[in-house]
């Protein structure tokens, strides 16, 4: 990758946080990442990353009213999001879709690679993962 | 002179004639026309004696008829007759000249009596009183046969007999039709009387109707008072709520008779004997009549006629208590079915309770078990991001064995997360919100991308196939067909060997449709089907048992179905596969549950393929 691309991890497990930034990094990503909404949201008008994974259920705000406020901001509207949770609940998928998220990916189901080929895809890179 | 045989059976025939006579007037006319045949009288004149007053009831003239004259006199003018006087205190037939010369007469009679030559008067007896004359009048001078009035005063005797008994007839007629009247009043009460104060109030006017008095009252024990009911019939409410005496006082009286001892109480302003307890019972009234007012179970209190004009006698004492039993009967009942009614309401309350802690017990036991589900999940996608990791070489080479070892708890972690998968499915299936809500569905749609999508990720070998040659449109819940269907084929393949063939088939029968999802693998014992859609239930040791692999899948799946008012039935061969077939209904729950659920799968599966 002649120019690095940045995502931004919106996330409070620690333990998904550090599995996703290993591989995200590993795939030769620059990942930041933020424990909670507010954070999330200093980090992605600070750094203007390529990519957001959202993780819906988040501490002091939700992950959709994140996804409201990216969206409110000029500075960071543009960026793309990807909701990234284990809350598959089918009103949820409508609501992030409505709100413009480009994919709703479970946890459960996401193996690390499968994470990654959605980075690759949403920032027009090619990870190692897919090569 | 002497009678001849045919003269004594004439009069015998007459007197049973006269007796068969029911109707007095009747018993009254005959007999006065007999005095005249019998003794050749020009006038005879039947006079009653009855508790100091003379009645001249019927007279009849030689050649006339018999007429009812109904004119009363004191005794003492009977008394101011000789021939009378001496009749009644006898008892013996006495005959004289003219009235007129035997005494002084009545103003009023003067001219009848005058010109008499010869009187007869016959008294008739009640037992051992004289209770009626006939007089005889004859203004020939010839005189009456002793022999003739003889028999004309035994005759007269069983007339008089017949007279009483004609009365006592007729009152016991009035007092059946009263009886009936009582009951009747009573009865229709029971029919429209549905609360309880409307009860007293029609009660007491029907009482007193009856009666024959001004006022009625029931008088109900109530704690240590012994009180009218405020809606009695009579009064006004000032005189009602006066109407109360302390029980002790009550039953220093004579009341303590009629309330414990089932006896009737008379009554009567000024009389020597009054109880002086019981004039709170009887208010301002001048008399009253008191009769126990009790169920089968105890003394209710007591029932009060007030103010009869003619006084209260036996057959008012004896509708009075028919009315009280009768109507206790009905306020019995009513309570009755009060009771059963409270009775009712409080069962109803303590079901309502209950069932409302239940709806909470199971939102709250779903809530947890979604909690619990989430929060497994994020461990699950941990372990298996590390494991993927380790398998497709991110975390570079490894040694065979720890690879093959990466690769088992990789299936192991699959494993925990599909029953958290279930287990968050079983407790989306009691919430609201996830009801199912059927719509016109594409089933052969649904079934084609399950089948791509299971294809996909796979890591089996299986042939996975559709045959859906025709749409097919049920009335279904998408969301769940997509569950169900998905619940199937993993199951499939899970049982079915390695190349093993699946194979889902979509049909659309006249009332349903079916999808059939068929393995190759080793089937399933009759043992086993009988078990297989139960959630965990497998009988009193089941922590003891092995779960088998298909957990909560199938009873989720039959569960569902259900719920869309279809099925999920299993057939299977051992050893050589088993069909699970999914029907759903293509018109709406309400018209077509009932076709689908009762189809027997054999018959459902022979019908051709639509």
């Amino acid at each position: 990758m002649d120019e690095q691309v940045r995502i931004l991890l919106i996330e409070d497990d620690e333990g998904i946080a550090e599995l996703y930034r290993f591989r995200l990094a590993n795939d030769g990503y620059i990942v930041d990442v933020a424990g909670d909404g507010e954070e999330g949201l200093v980090r992605a008008k600070a750094t203007t990353p390529d990519l957001i994974f959202l993780d819906l259920r988040l501490p002091t705000m939700s992950g959709l009213d994140v996804l409201r406020r990216i969206r409110a901001d000029p500075a960071t509207a543009p960026i793309p999001v990807v909701i990234v949770t284990n809350f598959d609940e089918p009103d949820l998928r409508s609501q992030g879709v409505s709100l413009g998220a480009l994919e709703f990916l479970v946890k459960a189901d996401t193996v690390p690679a499968q994470l990654s080929a959605s980075a690759a895809r949403w920032t027009g890179t090619h990870s190692s993962a897919e090569a | 002179m002497t009678l001849g045989g045919a003269s004594e059976l004439r009069v015998t025939s007459t007197a049973v004639d006269l007796l068969a006579v029911t109707d007095p007037n009747e018993i009254r006319s005959r007999l006065v026309q007999l005095g005249l045949d019998q003794t050749g009288a020009d006038r005879c004149t039947l006079t009653s004696i009855d508790q100091g007053v003379f009645r001249v009831e019927d007279s009849c003239e030689q050649g006339g008829q018999p007429q009812f004259v109904g004119r009363e006199y004191p005794l003492t003018y009977a008394a101011d007759q000789p021939l009378l006087r001496q009749a009644i205190a006898t008892g013996k037939t006495v005959t004289g000249g003219g009235f007129a010369e035997q005494g002084r007469t009545h103003p009023e009679l003067g001219d009848a009596l005058r010109g008499i030559k010869h009187t007869a008067v016959v008294p008739l007896k009640l037992g051992a009183d004289v209770g009626a004359l006939l007089i005889l009048s004859r203004r020939l001078d010839h005189p009456f046969r002793a022999g003739d009035l003889d028999h004309l005063g035994r005759i007269g005797n069983l007339a008089v007999l017949a007279l009483r008994n004609a009365r006592l007839l007729e009152g016991v007629n009035a007092a059946q039709r009263r009886g009936l009247d009582a009951l009747t009043l009573i009865s229709e009460h029971a029919a429209i009387i549905d609360c309880l104060p409307d009860f007293f109030g029609r009660m007491s006017s029907s009482v007193a109707g009856l009666a024959g008095a001004r006022a009625a009252a029931y008088w109900v024990v109530h704690g240590d008072h012994l009180s009218a009911q405020p809606d009695a019939y009579g009064f006004t409410p000032l005189q009602l709520a006066a109407m109360s005496i302390p029980m002790a006082a009550a039953l220093r009286g004579g009341l303590r008779r009629v309330l414990y001892g089932g006896e009737s109480l008379r009554y009567e302003r000024g009389s020597k004997n009054t109880d002086f307890a019981l004039s709170p019972i009887a208010a301002d009234t001048y008399n009253f009549l008191a009769v126990p007012w009790r169920t089968s179970e105890g003394p209710l209190g007591i029932l009060v006629a007030y103010d009869s004009a003619t006084g209260f006698g036996e057959q008012d004492e004896w509708i009075m208590r028919l009315s009280a039993r009768a109507s206790a009967l009905v306020w019995q009942s009513h309570v009755a079915e009060r009771r059963v009614s409270e009775l009712q309401a409080t069962e109803l309350e303590r079901l309502e309770v209950y069932s409302r802690r239940m709806a909470e017990l199971e939102r709250q036991k779903s809530n947890f078990l979604k909690l619990a589900s989430h929060e497994l999940r994020s461990p699950i996608t941990i372990l298996r991001g590390y494991l993927s990791m380790m398998t497709d070489g991110t975390l570079g080479e490894l040694k065979p064995s720890v690879g093959e070892t990466a690769l088992r708890m990789d299936t192991q972690v699959r494993r925990i997360k599909d029953l958290v998968d279930q287990m968050l499915t079983a407790a989306r299936l009691e919430d609201s919100d996830m009801a199912t809500v059927t719509s016109e569905t594409r089933i052969d749609e649904v079934a084609r991308s399950v089948v791509d999508s299971m294809s996909q990720t796979s890591a089996r070998s299986q042939q996975i196939s559709v045959r859906a040659p025709r749409p097919a449109t049920a009335m279904a819940d998408p969301r769940h067909v997509e569950t169900i269907i998905g619940n199937l084929l993993s199951n499939a393949i899970k049982y079915s060997p390695a190349g093993g063939k699946v194979v889902v088939s979509v049909r659309a029968q006249p009332d349903c449709v079916e999808v059939d999802v068929s393995d190759q693998g080793i089937g399933i014992s009759a043992e086993t089907i009988s078990r297989l859609f139960k959630p965990f239930s497998r009988g009193d040791e089941a922590e003891l048992r092995a779960i088998d692999g298909a957990g909560l899948g199938l009873y989720l799946s039959r569960e569902l179905a259900r719920e869309q008012g279809g099925d999920v039935t299993v057939r299977s061969n051992v050893g050589r596969g088993s069909t699970f077939t999914l029907r759903l209904p293509r018109r709406p729950l309400s018209d077509a549950s009932d076709a689908v659920a009762g189809l027997p799968s054999e018959i459902a599966s022979t019908v051709p393929v639509g």
